[in-house]
């Protein structure tokens, strides 16, 4: 492991403020479950450690008119105990409570989530030097890929490992920034980005660029979601398949619906050819899995992975069925 | 580099069958460093040759546990062809079958019907656990009543401290907690290494002859105290007393104290009776349900029967057999070494990628012991148990994998992309 330095700044100014100058590689920390990770195995050699946790009130959760406002600071586990978004958001509630272990879920932030690396085992590798390393190639394109992107990849074939953020898009959820610039709000559906935008990096933050803040809008009543996650053990894994659903139901027909799968993508997927066909329809679990089927036709699959389509059909039947 | 290990000796020695040919050959590869693990070889014979086995039974329209009674022998049917000293395996069997409620079994493999489908599966086990004559350990009774146990054995986590204090006490008529035992250090009396299931029958009867000798000694000084002969010395209850007048009694302490220094009674195993082959048997039956959308499976029950001789202690009996079948589960499910083959490096070298089985995964398991005793192979009767209850966990569950979904999945770790793909192969066959 490399020597680094450890930043502790003290408000939200003093941390723009610092980012604005600091020409070192710098990496934030915030319940650091995946950071010191990277660090420990060497996969990031940061100059600096920026810890936020030294900033008061970044973490909160408050239900305004317009949104409920989510601190990036917030831990899983805050997130998992409260009333509000139980009440209001079961694919999110759904989500937090499988993420990671109970330990992990202590430490973890939701900010902290959605900015996550993914878990790739070749870009893990500290010797392998692949293409989202700034090496020539992707190992997993003929390699072990089991785990792997079946759509979206090309470049790299690393899946979005986030449980949150499928939920979050599927609710809409826009997410506050904060740099030297001054403020932006963008949809989170926005701030993944693709391998073929960049390779190095899987959203659209600059390195001056801080995630401070999610919005969800707020619930109506006729609101219905769920979150799935097919993983291979009882617990503590990341999602081979996930699906996040919400939209709103009358008389057992979805009136608008909301699909973002993980595990199947170098970004969470939406799959809104599926939502056509869904929406408006009498449903039966067969039509959903056609549904599916039919929108991830442009799919292709690696070597050991191709059981993932499979999956995404059951996943998602028994999720949206599991709404009307 | 690993090495296969015997991996065909169960196919060898468990059933009867007059023609069996095995060959066993071992595959050099320039992949990272490899050894086996708890029962090296038994493992993966017994996976292939029990499916094989629940295969044919399906063929045969046989109940597969009938056909494994049907082919059972009481002698050892690899190179030595003498009988075994005990085997209760049959009894195993018929234990085993009604812990599980066998007749529950779908009589067709995949019969059943539905999403969610449950099937039932066991498997034999057979291994070494006889121990290493030669073994010593010293017994240390001291004037203030204190008794050492002195064994150059070690304790790695299988409950040999335990086995070791409850053989002394139990000899001397003292409590567990009344004996202080010293291992782990090769000044002490010489003991085997811990591997090979051979701990406790090594180290337990060494311990048993010390206690032996140092129990006679002892009721010797009591009998010229309480004015009785040697032989009508009972020693129990911390207490040596007249057996024709309890009330006629010395404490433990008192009658330690009459030796006014300390003692020291050296232990031996003796070698087992020859002419007889000295084996550990088992069975696990275990109940499965498997998702047929997403291929991922659920264990819902083991029950794990032993034949190990004579139990010494129940509690790390249990938690062998608990251990043993944890990780045949994880090994039958989830663990494997994800090698690239393009650059020889695993890439799963941690415990996220690796992954093993978590609380959440572990279903009820059941040990049951068939307690019985075996005076040729040692003054316990007792056999080891460090790797039978490894053996055969993970081909019991494969094979109720098999009695659920109609298809023998004939890989582990049986994940779902293996299990769907096995499915395909079914329906692309009917």
């Amino acid at each position: 492991m490399k020597n680094f330095e450890l930043a502790e700044p003290r408000t939200l100014d003093q941390l723009i403020a610092y980012l604005a100058k600091e020409k070192r590689r710098v990496s934030l920390m915030a319940g650091g479950t995946d950071l010191l990770g990277e660090i420990k195995e060497g996969t990031v050699e940061p100059d600096v450690v920026v810890d936020l946790r030294t900033i008061p009130d970044l973490a909160y959760i408050k239900k305004e008119k317009d949104a409920v406002r989510i601190g990036a600071l917030t831990t899983v586990a805050d997130l998992a105990e409260n009333p509000v978004i139980a009440q209001d958001y079961p694919v999110l509630k759904q989500a937090v409570e499988v993420i990671g272990s109970p330990q992990l879920r202590n430490m973890g932030t939701v900010g902290g989530n959605l900015c996550q690396r993914p878990r790739c085992w070749y870009y893990r590798d500290v010797d392998v030097v692949c293409r989202k390393k700034g090496g020539s190639k992707c190992f997993a394109y003929k390699g072990r890929n089991k785990y792997h992107a079946i759509i979206g990849g090309g470049m790299c074939y690393i899946v979005y490992p986030s449980d949150l953020a499928p939920a979050l898009i599927a609710l809409d959820t826009m997410v506050a920034i904060s740099s030297p610039r001054g403020q932006k709000t963008i949809p989170l559906a926005d701030f993944y980005a693709l391998p073929s935008v960049n390779v190095h990096k899987e959203n659209v933050l600059e390195p001056d660029e801080v995630l401070r803040e999610v919005r969800i809008p707020p619930a109506t009543k006729d609101d219905r979601s769920a979150y799935n996650k097919f993983i291979e053990r009882g617990s503590w894994d990341f999602a081979v398949v996930s699906a996040a659903v919400k939209g709103t139901v009358s008389g057992k027909i979805f009136k608008d619906i909301r699909i973002v799968l993980g595990g199947i993508a170098p970004v969470p997927w939406r799959l809104q050819k599926a939502e056509e066909a869904i929406k408006g329809k009498k449903l039966s679990e067969e039509a959903v899995r056609v549904a599916a089927r039919e929108a991830l036709q442009d799919a292709k699959p690696l070597e050991e992975n191709g059981y993932k389509k499979d999956l995404v059909e059951v996943v998602l039947a028994r999720t949206v069925m599991s709404l009307v | 580099m690993g090495r296969g290990d015997e991996a065909s000796e169960p196919l060898i020695d468990i059933y009867k069958c007059p023609n069996v040919k095995v060959e066993e050959f071992s595959v050099f590869a320039n992949t990272c460093a490899s050894r086996p693990t708890r029962a090296p070889g038994h493992v993966q014979g017994t996976f292939a040759l029990e499916g094989l086995l629940e295969e044919l039974a399906a063929e045969l329209g046989m109940d597969p546990l009938e056909l494994r009674k049907k082919n059972y022998t009481t002698r050892n049917e690899g190179d030595s062809k003498i009988p075994y000293s005990t085997k209760g395996l049959d009894k195993c069997y018929e234990l085993g079958a009604a812990g599980i409620d066998w007749q529950r079994r779908n009589k067709k493999p995949g019969a059943g019907a539905g999403r969610k489908r449950r099937g039932l599966g066991m498997a034999t086990q057979i291994w070494w656990g006889a121990g290493v004559p030669g073994t010593l350990a010293d017994l240390k009774l001291n004037p203030d009543g204190s008794v050492e146990v002195i064994c150059g054995t070690q304790d790695i986590g299988t409950g040999t401290l335990t086995l070791i204090a409850v053989v002394a006490a139990e000899t001397l008529g003292l409590d567990p907690q009344d004996i202080t035992v010293k291992i782990g250090n090769s000044d002490y009396p010489w003991a085997p290494s811990s591997g090979g299931s051979q701990t406790a029958p090594s180290v337990g009867p060494a311990v048993r002859d010390a206690a032996l000798k140092a129990a006679q000694r002892i009721k010797e000084v009591a009998a010229k105290k309480l004015n009785i002969a040697a032989a009508d010395v009972i020693i129990a209850d911390k207490k040596l007393y007249d057996k024709n007048k309890p009330e006629n009694a010395l404490s433990f302490k008192d009658a330690a104290k009459e030796l006014r220094r300390e003692s020291v009674f050296h232990g031996e195993r003796k070698e087992p009776q020859e002419g007889f082959a000295y084996n550990t048997f088992g069975a696990h039956f275990a109940e499965v349900e498997v998702d047929m959308e997403t291929g991922r499976i659920e264990v819902k029950k083991v029950v794990a029967v032993h034949e190990i001789g004579r139990v010494l202690n129940k509690l790390t009996a249990e938690s062998q057999v608990i251990g043993g079948v944890t990780q045949g589960l994880s090994a039958a499910l989830f663990e494997q070494r994800i090698t690239d083959e393009s650059t020889g490096t695993l890439v799963n070298h941690n415990l996220h990628d690796y992954k093993i089985a978590t609380a959440k995964d572990i279903p009820e398991i059941v040990p049951i012991f068939v307690d019985s005793f075996d005076p040729r192979l040692n003054n316990l009767g007792n056999k080891g148990l460090g790797e039978p209850p490894r053996i055969p966990a993970s081909a019991a569950i494969a094979n109720a994998v098999y009695n659920a979904i109609g298809v023998h999945v004939r890989e582990i770790p049986m994940t779902p992309d293996k299990v769907l793909r096995a499915l395909k192969r079914k329906e692309e066959r009917s």
